[in-house]
């Protein structure tokens, strides 16, 4: 068996390792998820596509469906349900089907995460990637469930891919795609608006061997490519709504039910709690004024309670990386629909993945590849976290950065436990010189 | 490749037709719930 996979090409051995995770995320749909009831984010993310889909634009499902009172919607970005409305679209309105469709996004995340292991340290680094991404549950248990974190991490995996495909190889058409693909990422999760920015950043930073005058040019491309995909999206925000919406206004209303007493002391330390909000009653208007209102009551809040909320933050940041109460966060993840035994096989990764994925980015950083890339999302996410609360799901773009850096760090201690060092064609090679540099090369210099 | 195109639209045809018959499902067990709270009680029914 292993002189068969040796024979096979990269390409093959990376399908083969696609293969596996398609049929565990097809398991998981059909045995454990498939019967599951429609609600929640999930509900919002079906019905919001599936009403766009119908020509009823972008509103709140829960009204429509129920009393066919139409309310413009601020509530979520539009990325995911644009993918779903695709769907609905063509006539596939299950939604057993259309997360049969996102699982097969979820399989084309592995195939990117392949190629970005690859890209940045070799084929093995890119298979053994590969298979952490296909059988990590924190990578697929989202594909079963309807959520955007699926097209999240396809589309934070397809900008990282970019940004080292740029490092390797500056040019204004990566810079662009660089742009685009972070700009549908924002429009997917708000938190990729950080991702980009970080992305963009390090896009000029990377390319060390261009001009600044170019490197400035490739930034400004980067951010460009994002405004001109997000703009349609935040134009209307600002149209349809009476206070200024960007993104979206969900942010707002999480803050109100994270910043409370419950939330502060107590069980729910670090969470969320929906009182915190329900027992409050916000002002009438559209759903901006309301945002307002939840944001103007987060901060009173946080203002009021100053000596504690360092302690607070820091209990959100433990509970999104599994420090703070992982056995009750465990539990409190079942409120979004994970079964207990995968929250428990995550959490067991998580643990295995992050030592790992510390010393991946050590030989990294030692063997002068950039790890600015991989930090965005870990970065992004933790910051998320801080602001509102600590939570298993929030962290599925970090996920990408653990499955690549722990997969140089298994390759790199297999190498040592075999005695070899890495064999031809698998040290990622050094970006090209610039072109004075070339020149001289090129003359024998 | 082709085998892969072709299960691709096998699976994307079975799709629309779940999606058909979850719509009719749904359908009729809205139209059996409306007939039900129409129908009168069995003791008004019985002679």
């Amino acid at each position: 068996v292993i002189s068969w996979w040796k024979a096979r090409s990269f390409r093959t051995q990376l399908l083969l390792v696609c293969a596996l995770g398609f049929v565990i995320r097809v398991l998981y749909l059909l045995l454990v998820t498939r019967d599951d009831r429609l609600w929640g984010d999930a509900y919002a993310y079906y019905w919001s596509g599936r009403l766009l889909a119908e020509g009823h634009g972008f509103i709140q499902p829960l009204p429509w469906v129920a009393d066919h009172i139409r309310i413009e919607s601020p509530d979520r970005p539009p990325g995911y349900f644009l993918f779903l409305a695709f769907w609905s679209f063509i006539g596939i309105k299950s939604w057993l089907a259309q997360r049969f469709f996102s699982a097969c996004m979820g399989v084309g995340s592995i195939y990117l995460v392949g190629l970005l292991g690859k890209e940045v340290k070799g084929k093995r680094v890119g298979l053994v990637a590969a298979f952490i991404a296909a059988i990590y549950p924190n990578f697929w248990l989202h594909d079963g469930m309807g959520m955007s974190e699926t097209q999240t991490i396809f589309l934070v995996t397809a900008a990282l891919l970019l940004a080292y495909r740029y490092w390797r190889e500056p040019s204004w058409k990566r810079a662009l795609y660089l742009g685009l693909v972070g700009g549908f990422g924002a429009l997917t999760h708000p938190d990729m608006v950080v991702i980009l920015a970080l992305l963009g950043v390090s896009v000029a930073l990377l390319a060390h061997r261009e001009p600044w005058k170019r490197r400035i040019v490739h930034f400004v491309i980067v951010g460009a490519a994002g405004v001109l995909v997000i703009s349609p999206w935040v134009v209307r925000n600002l149209v349809v709504f009476d206070e200024p919406v960007y993104l979206s206004t969900g942010l707002d209303i999480t803050m109100a039910v994270t910043n409370c007493d419950e939330t502060y002391h107590g069980e729910y330390r670090a969470f969320w709690f929906m009182e915190c909000a329900t027992r409050h009653t916000p002002p009438k208007g559209d759903l901006s004024v309301q945002a307002v209102y939840w944001r103007h009551l987060a901060f009173d809040y946080m203002k009021a309670h100053k000596s504690e909320v360092p302690g607070v933050v820091a209990a959100r940041v433990g509970r999104m990386w599994g420090l703070y109460r992982p056995v009750q966060q465990i539990k409190l993840n079942i409120l979004e629909g994970h079964r207990t035994w995968i929250s428990w096989g995550g959490l067991i990764g998580l643990w295995i993945l992050t030592p790992s994925a510390i010393a991946g980015l050590v030989l990294l950083r030692r063997r002068r590849v950039p790890i600015l890339p991989f930090l965005a999302p870990v970065f992004t996410v933790t910051f998320s976290a801080m602001i509102t609360f600590g939570n298993t799901r929030y962290r599925a773009a970090a996920e990408i950065t653990l499955a690549v850096c722990a997969a140089v760090a298994y390759v790199a201690l297999w190498d040592r436990w075999r005695g070899t060092g890495e064999p031809p064609g698998e040290v990622a090679a050094p970006p090209p010189p610039p072109e004075e540099e070339r020149t001289l090369v090129d003359a024998g210099v | 490749m082709i085998a892969i195109v072709f299960l691709l639209i096998v699976v994307m045809h079975f799709s629309w037709e779940l999606s058909r018959l979850e719509e009719r499902t749904r359908t009729l067990a809205e139209e059996i719930a409306l007939l039900r709270a129409t129908r009168p009680d069995d003791e008004e029914v019985a002679p």
